[in-house]
């Protein structure tokens, strides 16, 4: 028997199988499967494996399969073209919408608590963060965020950082609720710091292929989990 | 794998919907299989392959070039049935598509394994213990060992490293043995003590 311990030689079959074609085992490998009674079961049940997954017979098509199809897909496709008409901006707007409502409902349920309790207004930042970044949720879509958070940032950078913020608040849709008073230097600090990964995100978008953003549903998923994080933190910025 | 003529992927690429109900027609037996394959029945299958069609529709004159069409196609297929099956998952927990057969002693007492291994089809088995593999490895067992895609093909499917699929072809196998070693009652563990 070969100087090899069985797992090494299991493992090389396994690899072997996985990989592009029959490389040969090494004169180690082989002598060892030959003389193994194990190996050589694990090389017969590999072989087996892949052998039987490959002919496994699919089920027989359904004889209706194909009845109407052309006919729903154009009904579908239309409604999906529709839908893609109204685009990311419908849905920005419906979310925008339940978004003010829910930062109606929060600034009143802030005075009124704060009257009542005054409480940490960190923790309070952090809560509506989380509601807001989950209402933006995974179905938000890139070309919505990435119009909006664009329109901000140009709009914020034309008043040059300087003292025209009305300007700026003016220029913010307006589905969307501009908060109380001037940003404080912390605040454009962070603003600045928004700016940066807003650019960051940027370079990653362009530098995903349209087809595979378009087609990766994982890559899709990513960035909405992404956007929706700077978009969160811009909205956040604007109530606090 | 055959791709469709490329004046009529460029016409129905300009949005000549002919030519993209023709596109439909050639690639839609070969999708539906690939589809049924991860979703495991026609009905579902069906409703997936127009998702798929409808995101081709959309994204079609985005698609350059660079890699075949069957293959670009391929990949909208696979993650539309991957995310059908999370969505089905996340509805109803885990759900296990292929049909499951049930013992004919399943009523009077567990069949043991070897009964169980006796009555039921390999292939069944096989079938299975694929649908307990990770979404990736699976994704990549069926494309290179149902579908038989080689290495590089596939690679090009799952927007992956050829060397990613390797590993995951090699982790899938090694773990559908471990799942099949418990089915199978004749094929001894590894007996490590016969290292020397």
């Amino acid at each position: 028997m070969s100087p090899l311990r069985c797992s090494t030689v299991q493992e090389a079959l396994w690899e072997r199988a996985a990989s592009a074609g029959p490389a040969p085992l090494t004169p180690a490998m082989a002598d060892h499967l030959s003389e193994c009674a194990g190996c050589q079961a694990e090389h017969r049940a590999v072989g087996e494996l892949l052998e039987v997954t490959a002919s496994i017979p699919d089920p027989p098509v359904p004889p209706d399969m194909w009845d109407d199809f052309d006919v729903e897909l154009h009904e579908r496709i239309g409604r999906a073209s529709g839908e893609v008409r109204r685009g990311p901006w419908g849905r920005w707007t419906r979310r925008a919408a339940a978004l003010a409502a829910m930062l109606v409902v929060g600034f009143g349920l802030g005075a009124l608590t704060m009257r009542l309790s005054r409480p940490d207004p960190r923790a309070e930042a952090e809560a509506r963060r989380a509601e807001l970044i989950a209402q933006l949720g995974n179905d938000a879509r890139l070309e919505g965020y990435l119009a909006e958070i664009e329109d901000l940032l140009v709009a914020y950078r034309a008043t040059e950082h300087g003292e025209a913020v009305d300007a700026f608040r003016r220029s913010l849709p307006t589905a969307m609720v501009a908060g109380p008073g001037v940003p404080s230097e912390l605040d454009r600090r962070q603003l600045e710091a928004q700016r940066a990964t807003r650019e960051q995100l940027r370079s990653l978008v362009l530098g995903m292929l349209a087809t595979e953003i378009e087609s990766e549903s994982r890559g899709f998923a990513y960035l909405d989990r992404r956007i929706a994080s700077v978009a969160g933190q811009q909205l956040l910025y604007f109530i606090r | 794998m055959a791709d469709v003529a490329p004046e009529i992927l460029s016409r129905a690429q300009s949005g000549d919907s002919l030519a993209f109900d023709e596109l439909v027609r050639f690639y839609r037996q070969d999708l539906l299989r690939v589809v049924v394959r991860f979703v495991g029945n026609y009905e579902d299958a069906r409703d997936v392959l127009q998702h798929v069609f409808i995101k081709v529709y959309q994204n079609i004159e985005r698609w350059e070039p660079r890699a075949p069409f069957w293959s670009w196609l391929y990949r909208i297929a696979v993650n539309e049935s991957l995310g059908w099956k999370k969505r089905e998952q996340r509805r109803y927990g885990v759900v296990s598509p292929i049909e499951e057969l049930a013992h004919p002693d399943a009523g009077s007492g567990a069949p043991s394994p070897l009964e169980e291994v006796a009555w039921r089809d390999l292939g069944q088995c096989v079938l299975d213990a694929i649908e307990q593999l990770p979404e990736m490895q699976r994704a990549t067992f069926v494309l290179r060992f149902r579908e038989e895609l080689s290495v590089k093909e596939t690679a090009a499917v799952l927007g992956c490293a050829e060397g990613t699929v390797k590993a995951n072809g090699y982790h899938a196998i090694r773990r559908l043995r471990k799942i099949l070693r418990q089915h199978d009652p004749n094929l001894e563990e590894t007996d490590e003590s016969s290292a020397l």
